[in-house]
């Protein structure tokens, strides 16, 4: 009996279904098992879109090359100008865009759960204006390089989280109240931003708007590293506790009383995400609005279940973001548009969609 | 498994809340928490599932502290209906899976599922285990959390005024569903409540707190006005029924 079930085990943890499930009538969980099914089209089709965007984002730009040269170029029969493109410029870009928009997407994902709030996002904790902040700082006071810039950045994200987390665990701050403390951070690190563009000449403040434009072209692959083994790192860490963060939707009362340690969890995935998001935003620029838009986005396809959830956002996110980035470079701007720019623009639809459609 | 409370005192921030409150529930036992609002019935349950720390007093199931129990033993042991469950987008499969959570896997197997297949069965909530909570009436939202809390298979159920927000239909299916589980499963169940007739109707014995204190812990049969004036400062009269048991408890 107890192999039959270890069997029943490894077929569900495959995805392969139940024993006995194509019987006439279904039991509840077949039905269960076949919807969990269900969603692996999804991702199939979510991961077949982005590799055909990605291959396309690769061939189009001011510099054509055809889907055959590429072919050639990535296994290595041909150089030249056309070479140069594709490994230096497009493709750094390209993996920027699915890193970091993964990377955003997961955040908001965790966020918006363990805050219990639909609206939150990586921003609400403060993190991207403390990073913006930190730029500003860097670029104005500093007078820094831009691999300083980045530096100072992350810290000034960093800050803002620490801040964060010290209330929240000295204070045992509600989500509620963490969601205003980031908001009085914001406008606190927002504040410092304004009073340094004041005092600062037209030339670096030049400099530190360039900064704050969200820009996947600009990093280089050590950058885009740290940003994937975050995301890496941090997707397997929440993905590990996929079915305990369902748990949170219920409120801490209830995850609490099915032996969940809410707080320890809580803070574990925020500073978690949180360092993706300051590494994203340091070497990236202000991204706005992935991190609450694909989320949303995932949960309208595939429910509310994490199991699907923190995946679907993920990719979604990458898509999302290398989707507005090829528009950018190909429809808006002479091919290095800033894809912050054109991110910010679906903000607004956004909110009166939900709105419209009441909160999800 | 006999739920023990032994001489459980809570204050917050020093204002005395409980002081020395001790009874115990036998198991198959439906035990009703009354009193008034601020009576502590709600932070009893909390510091009975150890979300409170008591400043005074144990929680025992069988011979075991509650507060010597790892997380996990004792969530397997313990489960919670509160009063009103937040709006939520799970399916109402999901829903009734999270209280497998307790039993230590880090996702699902096929063996929990049968679980919420099994409770789902027996509370005749089969037919809406794929519409998401949101979707659900009031009643049924409630059925769903209770079959949350038999999913873990717990040894105790606590409720928190599970039929305050509930139509008389819905109130009444609910309180028959605990009493129907409480002895099938034989559950130590203790139900915090406001309406005196609910828990007159469906409870075995009444516990009455005042002043941090049980100030009556009676039978039904063994319900007098002057018990309930006592405790809630309102006249009342008694309307009995069959073998002496309360029918309806009237405001005079």
């Amino acid at each position: 009996m107890k192999n039959h079930r270890e069997v029943c085990d490894l077929f569900v943890f495959f995805g392969w279904g139940s024993v006995g499930m194509s019987g006439v009538h279904k039991s509840v969980v077949d039905v269960y098992i076949e919807s969990l099914q269900k969603k692996r089209l999804f991702f199939l089709i979510l991961l077949t879109g982005t590799l055909l965007l990605a291959v396309m984002a690769l061939c189009k730009g001011t510099y054509e090359i055809s889907f055959r040269e590429m072919v050639r170029i990535i296994t290595g029969s041909v150089g030249g100008p056309e070479s140069v493109v594709l490994w230096s410029v497009r493709l750094p870009r390209i993996v920027a865009s699915l890193v970091v928009g993964a990377g955003l997407a997961l955040s908001g994902a965790c966020i918006q759960t363990l805050l219990r709030n639909p609206l939150a996002s990586p921003s609400t904790l403060g993190i991207s204006q403390g990073a913006a902040f930190g730029a500003y700082f860097s670029i104005i006071v500093l007078k820094a390089s831009v691999l300083s810039v980045g530096f100072s950045a992350f810290l000034g994200a960093l800050s803002s989280m620490a801040i964060i987390l010290l209330l929240g665990r000295i204070r045992g701050l509600a989500p509620e109240a963490i969601i205003l403390s980031g908001v009085a951070l914001s406008s606190l690190y927002g504040a410092g931003t304004v009073l340094l563009q004041y005092i600062t000449d037209e030339t670096q403040l030049a400099r530190a708007i360039a900064w704050s434009f969200g820009d996947v072209g600009r990093s280089g692959w050590n950058e885009i590293s740290a940003v994937f083994f975050a995301t890496v790192f941090v997707f397997l860490l929440v993905y590990r506790h996929s079915w305990k963060l369902n748990a949170f939707e219920a409120g801490d009362d209830t995850a609490s009383s099915l032996g969940i340690a809410v707080n320890s969890l809580r803070w574990q995935c925020i500073m978690a995400v949180s360092v993706v998001t300051a590494l994203a935003t340091a070497f990236h620029g202000l991204i706005a609005f992935v991190g609450l838009i694909a989320p949303h986005i995932a949960r309208r396809i595939c429910g509310s279940n994490h199991r699907h959830v923190i995946p679907a956002s993920t990719m979604i996110g990458a898509l999302l973001l290398l989707g507005a980035d090829t528009f950018s470079r190909l429809i808006i701007g002479s091919g290095s548009f800033p894809v912050g720019i054109t991110t910010s623009f679906l903000g607004a639809p956004l909110f009166i969609y939900l709105l419209v459609r009441g909160k999800r | 498994m006999i739920l023990k409370i032994d001489g459980i005192a809570f204050s917050y921030n020093s204002h005395p809340v409980l002081d020395s409150v001790s009874f115990s529930i036998r198991p198959g036992e439906m035990v009703a928490l009354c009193g008034v609002n601020g009576a502590g019935k709600s932070t009893l349950l909390r510091c009975i599932l150890a979300l409170l720390n008591p400043t005074n007093g144990a929680v025992l199931i069988g011979d075991q502290n509650v507060r010597n129990m790892k997380t996990a033993e004792r969530a397997q042991k313990m489960a919670w209906v509160p009063q009103k469950s937040p709006e939520m987008e799970l399916t109402v499969f999901d829903v009734v899976l999270l209280g497998r959570l307790p039993h230590g896997s880090s996702r699902p197997r096929l063996e929990d599922m049968k679980v919420v297949e099994r409770v789902l069965d027996m509370l005749n909530l089969s037919h809406l285990s794929t519409r998401p909570m949101r979707t659900l009436s009031g009643g049924e939202a409630q059925k769903v959390i209770i079959a949350r809390a038999l999913a873990t298979l717990p040894r105790v159920l606590l409720c928190d005024e599970p039929t305050s927000h509930l139509d008389m239909k819905n109130q009444l299916d609910v309180m028959k569903l605990l009493n129907r589980v409480t002895i099938s499963q034989k559950l130590a169940t203790l139900v915090a409540i406001h309406d005196v007739n609910l828990a007159v109707r469906f409870c075995s014995r009444l516990l009455f707190l005042k002043d941090g204190r049980i100030f009556a812990a009676l039978r039904p049969e063994e319900l007098s006005e002057d018990v309930i004036e006592a405790v809630y400062g309102v006249k009342v009269s008694i309307v009995e029924g069959s073998e002496g048991r309360p029918l309806c408890i009237v405001p005079v």
